[in-house]
């Protein structure tokens, strides 16, 4: 059994991870030396613990318990860079050789972090690492004179250096993680964190070069987000693509349209905005204006041009799912190894959408047109989790004019306890619709909305579907 | 003349929800002239205090309240007027120590913590949304005793707190006289 004691670097000095011990409360929290006394990190911590945001209970759960307290010896007040420290001492909770451990003296290695970890375990930048370091001077003197092997772990690239610069001569073990595999590799952890990244190799204590994943995290990040970023700034979205292609020296498959023929088109960069034509499914639920009403006819005059009746605007939703390509994994998918492939998701009528499987739907794109102005949605969950990898797009907002259709893009979770059911609500008009797509946010549910709206030759459509628990 | 700028709906509720916070405060004071309560408070100070902005006269306003009967049946009614959620008294049905009260649209909950078997966790739960989010739990006990916490911010509707398991909060929330009011 291998005894860790870890330190979460601040520039206050390093503050040492004392226990992490499951909790039956809602919300996981980071507390000073056992006391009441509740940091400020916490709401963080907790998203960074639970299921659909977070990372720890996906990658070493499930737990039995709802929540975590984390007991630390020092204050933690802002920031991110506490999340690898974290990270690593969750490992070791799950790790059945080794353990956390407070006592420094019978500490086998001391661990020393800083750095974030988003989503997709990719181990970010992080500032001030110079002046963290300065500031455990003394903490890295008692560990050297008690004779400790300590191992420093940071991102790899500018805090790495900044790292070796700062400890040039002391005998630190220095690493630069590309992400938080290879900083639990580092510890002999990497068997209990569930992913791994494609291709991920381990660090070592030499100069890591971390461009080429970080581009590919991008890349994924780009082909999953892509269409809806291409639909606002097509040339930008190209040249990046094109630079991230040159940067990862990989071929980028074009995303698979949901046609009927499928013929793969490799190393293209997806094509951005203008999206294939496509069949357009009937609007779920349209109300139509009442029957216009024929004016009186005069005798004597020629008639007037009947009243013009402002038609209420056409809308088109398109629900895919983001499939992993035969023979790939969505892990594959969201870490960048894999192209998703979309696959639109029947409808069965009256809005309602066929049920998909969680195991082939790493992700749902919307595809949404109008024939009004303005364009906005609402996305209603009813069970389950989701995650926004990128922005919903402003152009769905309700609050500027948009031309063409728009796309969002969304992740789910692959672990996840109940299904994922949704409602999607639609709304298209020739007048801004902000005030309408708050008001909509805050009704029960949508039946009553449509009478009002229609008058005011605004549509709404409604669409459910439901991806099923694991 | 003054002009102002609204420049979203959020302040206009903001300020219809103080606007109408002082209006029953005002009943509360009309009310309280009219059956001869002496406040040693400035009106402003008890509104304060309830709304969560206890300021440099909080401790003064805790005192008061725990002194004068009449300034606390005062305070409780403008409580029970501008506060969205309440606790009433429970019907206790056993001698045993209440870890969960229930109130409309809300509940709050003792948990023992499993890392310090001293303290304990209190989590209030909001089950019907509402425009503002409370930042002041009331605890009116029997006997004149009051307590005030503040709440952590919400997330999902629940704000929880970590406390001593011997602290005067959890004593008021365990006791069926207890009325709780979240402002």
């Amino acid at each position: 059994m291998k005894s860790c004691a870890v330190f979460i670097a601040t520039t206050g000095g390093a503050v040492q991870v004392l226990q992490i011990t499951p909790e039956r409360a809602p919300q996981s929290m980071v507390c000073q030396n056992r006391t009441t006394n509740v940091l400020p990190v916490s709401p963080l911590y907790d998203q960074f613990v639970k299921p659909g945001s977070g990372i720890v209970e996906r990658e070493f759960g499930p737990f039995d318990n709802a929540s975590f307290r984390v007991d630390v010896s020092g204050p933690i007040d802002t920031g991110n860079s506490w999340q690898l420290g974290m990270f690593l001492a969750h490992a070791l909770g799950a790790a059945p050789d080794h353990r956390l451990i407070e006592d420094i003296a019978a500490a086998d290695e001391i661990l020393w972090a800083t750095g974030c970890v988003d989503y997709h375990l990719n181990v970010t930048e992080v500032d001030h690492v110079a002046a963290k370091i300065r500031a455990s001077a003394q903490q890295f003197q008692d560990w050297a004179g008690m004779g400790k092997t300590v191992t420093l772990i940071t991102a790899a690239g500018a805090n790495e250096d900044d790292s070796r610069a700062a400890l040039a001569g002391n005998p630190v073990q220095i690493f630069g993680a590309e992400n938080a595999w290879q900083a639990g590799e580092i510890l002999g952890l990497a068997g209990v964190i569930k992913s791994r990244p494609e291709g991920a190799a381990a660090a070592s204590p030499g100069k890591s070069g971390s461009v080429r994943n970080v581009a590919l995290a991008a890349l994924a990040v780009v082909l999953i987000g892509g269409a809806s970023l291409a639909a606002l700034a097509p040339e930008k979205f190209a040249r990046w693509s094109q630079r991230l292609m040159e940067l990862t020296g990989a071929p980028v498959a074009q995303e698979q349209a949901a046609a009927p023929t499928p013929a793969k088109t490799p190393a293209t960069i997806p094509k951005p905005a203008a999206p294939a034509p496509k069949p357009t499914p009937p609007p779920a639920i349209v109300v139509k204006p009442p029957p216009p009403v024929a004016p009186p006819v005069p005798v004597a005059k020629p008639s007037p041009p009947p009243p013009r009746i402002p038609e209420v605007p056409k809308i088109s939703v398109a629900i895919s799912r983001l499939a992993p390509p035969a023979g790939g994994t969505c892990m594959q998918v969201h870490f960048g190894g894999a192209d998703p492939v979309l696959k639109p998701v029947a409808e069965i009528g009256a809005g309602g959408h066929r049920e998909s499987d969680r195991a082939s739907t790493c992700g749902l794109s919307f595809e949404l047109g109008g024939t009004g102005k303005y364009l906005a949605v609402h996305l209603r969950v009813i069970s389950g989790r989701f995650v926004q990898a990128s922005q919903k797009p402003a152009s769905l907002s309700g609050s500027q004019p948009v031309t063409g259709v728009q796309t969002w893009t969304i992740q789910l979770p692959q672990k996840a306890k109940e299904p994922f059911s949704y409602e999607l609500a639609v709304l298209s008009s020739d007048q801004p619709l902000a005030a309408q797509l708050k008001r909509l946010r805050g009704l029960e549910n949508f039946k009553g909305a449509f009478k009002e709206l229609a008058q005011n030759q605004i549509n709404l459509v409604v669409h459910s579907h439901r991806v099923s628990a694991q | 003349m003054n002009s102002y700028t609204i420049t979203d709906d959020k302040q206009i509720d903001t300020a219809r929800e103080i606007f109408s916070d002082l209006n029953a405060m005002n009943d509360v004071l009309v009310e309280a002239a009219n059956t001869g309560i002496e406040a040693a408070l400035a009106p402003a100070e008890l509104y304060a205090f309830a709304l969560g902005t206890a300021g440099p006269n909080g401790a003064k306003v805790e005192a008061a309240l725990r002194a004068s009967a009449p300034i606390r049946a005062a305070f409780q009614d403008l409580l029970a007027r501008v506060s969205e959620y309440h606790v009433p008294r429970a019907m206790a049905a056993a001698s045993d120590d209440i870890a969960v009260r229930d109130g409309v649209d809300c509940k709050i909950s003792i948990q023992p913590s499993q890392a310090a078997p001293d303290q304990v966790y209190v989590i209030v739960e909001l089950t019907r949304a509402s425009s503002r989010l409370p930042k002041v739990m009331h605890l009116m006990g029997a006997g004149n005793v009051y307590h005030r916490a503040e709440l952590p911010e919400f997330h999902d509707g629940i704000a929880q707190l970590i406390v001593e398991s011997t602290s005067e909060i959890i004593t008021l929330i365990q006791h069926p006289d207890t009325e709780v009011y979240l402002k």
